[in-house]
């Protein structure tokens, strides 16, 4: 047993997997360069040097070569992992994205499997527009791929590598604000590392885990707005207001039975996520709710995510965009109230 | 006439497959205006001898990407006729079960994945086979077909540039026919296509499109040097389909003296003359034609004798569990 | 598509069972009908068989487990599809495990019911749509007087509508007080209401010499044992069972295209109680002896009067017995219990003077009161079942004739 940060996590079961499966290489934008960064956020650092240039494919900066070279070594048995940096960036590769890799073994009638994986940062952090989005809703509508979104570091190596022994695509939401091994104010100053265990471990997609119990509210919530709901069911226990926080840990398939369960026990469920609101995962989430929990419903479902705006730069504008801790206080303990 | 040097054998078994295209496409049209093929179709008639000429080149595992225009393709990499017809009838025998159809038509067995209809689509695909099989120190190659309107998508250069830089061993077929849907080619590409591979660092040539022996001398060429892990190859095929670029389209933005002029170039006409020239037998050849017509009422009569599939069939292979490996 | 393999509800009371062995593991390919599982309830060892052909996945229950029935203990996964369960962890940061995973300590969310899980929780919770609550909040209805109709019984619009349409419930008037209808109250206002409504009733009347009848109920009440409260009215059963027996023309109902006659005689007893009017049913009395139908009359009185009566015991009779005497009530005029075709009513046993021998002297009689549906029966044969009633009332020896 270790403690390990997500990056560093991210990393050994990349590591783990290069040396269990010889398919398994990695191809994205600076990820091998010597003396370079291990990718935009160190994910990757020195995996070249142990695996050599060949198995750490640094490409020229073309999103669409990328994810289409990944797609097609994939259908001829390779296991790549690909990265573009920033989930931004994918919509350059949309069509390879959209419509080769989540198409191919449709189409092929099941004869072609594209076993790949993409890594995608999300995440607002003062980056101005074109590098702060979570755009996981825009993927997870699309069938054929699978969405995870690991919070913690321990989910991160499981999930990594249960995607890259999945035979279809998979896609990682990692968020930038939790690469490191935190106490940065920004993450809710909470320590991000995890114990991670010496034997290999998979995590089953599909499987949300409840990372707080409690009577009185749901909330859903995935990476960083996971940590931030955490933060303020703390501060409202202070208040008496118990409140049960799940994070679904992949986006699809998405476990929806501890989600209604959850909703059983309290009647009250608020999503809360850093995309911006219209048309994001929680909308899904909460028409799922709607649908399957009709009856379970004691107030109307909630969603809390940034406003309807390309993210601004300045922390002063990014920070109002984002939901904050106090706001997700604010909005849970009326609905606990059932002022809302 | 043809270019010279090609066995007589191989260029005989070149003309029963250019026929076999020809009489597939021909057959197919009657089909669709029958209303016994459903959706759309984009047709191979005059292009023939780039199909075939180019998987001559190939051997059974090397690959194809193919495009929105499949059947020649398909049918030159040895997709079975009965296969690609029960396909077209949307029947569960279908190459694709009936999930793919015209423009998605592939047999991963023969080495033609399923095709790719998005215009340029398959370029980075193709390149991340060849980088498959460079790890896998495999000397298969995979064959890149697309026509003149890709060279303008981005995916073009991308795939282009990253198979050059990593030395992949792809061979970049391009189908000029001169039209991209009805736009000419002088409204949009000021330079020649086969001139961008110098972009890229890798040989761009110029063959006649409807020399079935030059497309594939050329091939065999750029083949060669992918095995070698020399690079890609842009090979520019200059050719013409004498139909429409999809069902319903007349070909009106065409001079009618550009396409007779083409009509007179004919692939196969070409092939058939040469091959006389060169002492094949009248009856020969006769036989070769009997046997494709023979060959595509059998894929008719299979297409319409297999069933449909089941409604629910659609919920099937979405995610990569339970595909047949 | 995922199948969830259940512990079986198999009767077993206690609502558990133990996972003896797993006959598959996660990974194996199962058919329809192949055992999965060996479980033991407190009823029988039995095996679990697979709904679905597929591969077992998401094994969550280790051989040993005692679980509840109806709990998700595996799934199946279809072709095509990967299954996965959730797991419940209460820590925040997931406990190290392999795939696949079974829980590792922390509650577990098994997928019982989720109205299961609601009530453990929120017992008090009526299922009612938002529209439905609005609606009853303003017609200030409470929910728990609207009987929901939509899935799993949940209140919906229209359940309120139902309710708030009927008509206003009347506001107090002075000098007037007002009390709604109990549940009983309306159940006998309704049947009452359909008899006179729908049967076209006659009643007849006669009057009986009783004084055999007293003899016989003191003898029987002296020399039966525990029979000191043999009554009247079970004399009376059993001698309508007996003239039902012989003229069965009045033991049945009145159909929409016919008359159903019906070979038993089950006898109604109208009781008195503080709610209202009970009719609880002594069956096959005519195959009865007095004493039993004595400790029957007596236990049925008891419990309906207690409110204790199963559904079955208040329903099925073929005719009703009414005895008003010991109100001092004589002849008078009985309203058919529907869907019966008849009811006998019998007044008080009085002792007056009668004419024996064309002489005045002191005896006993009883009125009898018979009302009789007309579209059954003409007047005539109701008059000679009546007439016969009377016959063995004067002459009881005749019932063991």
């Amino acid at each position: 047993m270790k403690r390990l940060s997500i990056a560093e996590a991210l990393r050994e079961a990349m590591r783990e997997e290069m040396l269990r499966d010889e398919r398994v290489f990695l191809i994205g934008e600076d990820i091998g360069i010597p003396q370079g960064f291990g990718g935009a956020f160190t994910v990757t650092l020195g995996l070249s040097d142990e695996f050599g240039h060949e198995r750490v494919v640094d490409t020229p900066i073309s999103e669409k070569a990328i994810v289409g070279a990944a797609v097609g070594a994939a259908m001829m048995g390779m296991r790549p992992i690909a990265d573009v940096q920033y989930s931004d960036f994918l919509f350059c590769a949309a069509d390879e994205i959209i419509n080769q890799a989540a198409k191919m073994t449709y189409m092929s009638g099941g004869t072609v499997k594209v076993p790949m994986v993409l890594r995608a940062p999300v995440g607002a952090t003062n980056r101005g527009a074109q590098h702060a989005q979570s755009p996981e809703g825009f993927f997870m509508h699309v069938p054929g791929w699978k969405v995870a979104v690991p919070a913690t570091a321990y989910d991160a190596k499981g999930l990594l590598k249960t995607a890259v022994r999945d035979e279809g695509p998979v896609l990682i939401f990692e968020h930038k604000r939790l690469y490191g091994k935190g106490g940065r104010k920004e993450a809710g100053g909470l320590d991000l590392t995890s114990g991670i265990p010496d034997e290999d471990y998979c995590i089953p997609f599909g499987q949300a885990v409840v990372r707080r119990e409690g009577a009185d509210l749901t909330i859903v919530a995935t990476l960083l707005m996971m940590h931030r709901s955490l933060a303020a069911a703390d501060l409202l226990a202070q208040e008496g207001i118990n409140i049960e926080v799940i994070d679904p840990r992949t986006l699809v398939p998405f476990d929806n039975e501890t989600m209604l369960a959850s909703v059983a026990k309290t009647g009250k469920l608020l999503i809360v996520e850093e995309d911006n609101l219209t048309g994001g995962w929680g909308a899904e989430v909460a028409a799922r709710v709607a649908d399957s929990g009709f009856d379970l419903l004691d107030a109307p479902i909630k969603r809390l995510a940034s406003y309807d705006v390309p993210m601004p730069f300045a922390p002063v504008l990014e920070n109002f965009v984002v939901p904050s801790v106090d706001r997700i206080i604010e909005l849970a303990r009326a609905m606990v109230k059932g002022k809302v | 006439m043809i270019s010279p040097s090609t066995p007589p054998g191989l260029l005989l078994r070149m003309y029963r497959d250019m026929i076999r295209i020809r009489k597939f496409e021909e057959k197919v049209y009657l089909l669709f205006l029958e209303g016994k093929v459903l959706g759309t179709i984009h047709q191979y008639q005059g292009q023939e001898a780039v199909a075939v000429g180019v998987c001559s080149a190939l051997r059974r595992n090397d690959c194809i990407t193919s495009t929105h225009r499949p059947h020649g393709h398909c049918i030159a990499k040895g997709v079975p006729l009965d296969s690609m017809m029960a396909e077209l009838f949307a029947k569960s025998t279908g190459c694709c079960k009936a999930k793919g159809g015209s423009m998605h038509m592939g047999d991963i067995s023969v080495g033609a994945v399923p095709a790719i209809a998005i215009v340029a689509g398959g370029v980075t695909l193709a390149a991340g086979m060849g980088l498959a099989y460079k790890l896998q120190r495999s000397d298969r190659v995979v064959a890149c077909f697309f026509g003149d309107g890709a060279v303008n998508e981005g995916a073009f250069h991308e795939g282009a540039n990253l198979a050059a830089i990593k030395k992949l061993p792809v061979v970049f077929i391009c189908e000029n026919n001169f039209y991209a849907a009805s736009t000419p080619m002088q409204l949009t590409t000021p330079v020649g296509i086969a001139e961008r591979a110098a972009a890229y660092g890798i040989p761009g040539v110029v063959v006649d499109g409807n020399d079935v022996a030059a497309v594939y001398q050329a091939t065999v060429t750029a083949v060669a040097r992918a095995r070698r892990g020399e690079g890609p190859t842009l090979i520019e095929c200059q050719t013409y389909r004498t139909v429409g670029h999809s069902r319903g389209d007349a070909g009106t933005y065409r001079p009618k003296e550009e396409v007779e002029l083409w009509k007179q170039r004919d692939p196969i006409e070409r092939l058939r003359r040469s091959l006389i020239a060169d002492g094949a037998a009248e009856n020969e050849i006769a036989a070769i034609e009997a046997e494709a017509d023979r060959e595509i009422e059998t894929a008719v009569a299979f297409a319409e004798s297999s069933l449909p599939p089941q409604p629910e069939d659609a919920l099937l292979h979405v995610y990569g569990e339970g595909v047949t490996p | 598509m995922a199948v969830e393999v259940l512990i079986p509800n198999a009767g077993q009371t206690s609502g558990e069972a133990t996972i003896l062995r797993w006959l598959k593991k996660p990974g194996d390919a199962v058919k329809v009908g192949e055992a999965l599982l060996e479980i033991e309830t407190d009823k029988a060892a039995m095996e679990v068989e697979a709904a679905a052909a597929g591969v077992l996945q998401s094994v969550r229950y280790e051989a040993g487990a005692v679980v509840p029935v109806l709990t998700t203990v595996a799934v199946i996964a279809t072709a095509g599809e990967s299954a996965a369960l959730p797991t419940h962890v209460e820590a925040r940061e997931a406990l190290p495990r392999s795939t696949p995973a079974g829980p590792n300590g922390g509650a577990k969310t098994d997928s019982r019911d989720l109205l299961t899980i609601m009530r453990a929780h929120r017992p008090n919770r009526t299922l009612a749509s938002p529209l439905a609550r609005t609606l009853a909040a303003n017609a200030g209805l409470e929910l728990a007087a609207v009987i929901g109709s939509g899935p799993r019984g949940r209140i919906m619009k229209r359940d309120v509508q139902a309710v708030s349409m009927r008509p206003p419930l009347p506001t107090a008037e002075p000098g007037s007080r007002w009390s709604p209808f109990s549940v009983t109250r309306r159940t006998i206002a309704e049947r009452m209401a359909a008899s006179w409504r729908e049967a076209p009733q006659v009643t007849l009347t006669t009057e009986a010499d009783a004084e055999a009848l007293a003899h016989l109920r003191a003898q029987f009440q002296n020399d039966l044992p525990d029979a000191g409260d043999l009554s009247y009215t079970d004399l009376f059963v059993k001698i309508t069972a007996a003239a039902l027996r012989e003229q069965p023309y009045l033991n049945a109902r009145v159909e929409d295209e016919g008359i159903r006659l019906f070979d038993a005689i089950h006898i109604g007893l109208a009781v008195d109680t503080e709610r209202g009017l009970i009719v609880p049913v002594i069956r096959d009395a005519d195959r009865k002896g007095v004493a039993q139908i004595v400790r029957e009359r007596r236990d049925l009185a008891e419990r309906a009067r207690g409110g204790k009566l199963r559904p079955d015991e208040l329903s099925g009779g073929t005719f009703t017995l009414t005895n008003l005497g010991a109100f001092e009530i004589d002849a008078f005029t009985p309203i058919i219990n529907p869907p019966e075709g008849a009811v006998l009513g019998v007044g008080r046993v009085v002792k007056k003077p009668v004419v024996r021998d064309d002489e005045l002297r002191p005896g006993m009689t009883v009125a009898l009161s018979l009302t009789f549906d007309h579209r059954l029966v003409d007047g005539g044969p109701a008059a000679r079942f009546l007439q016969r009633i009377k016959t063995l009332v004067e002459k009881p020896h005749l019932l063991i004739a």
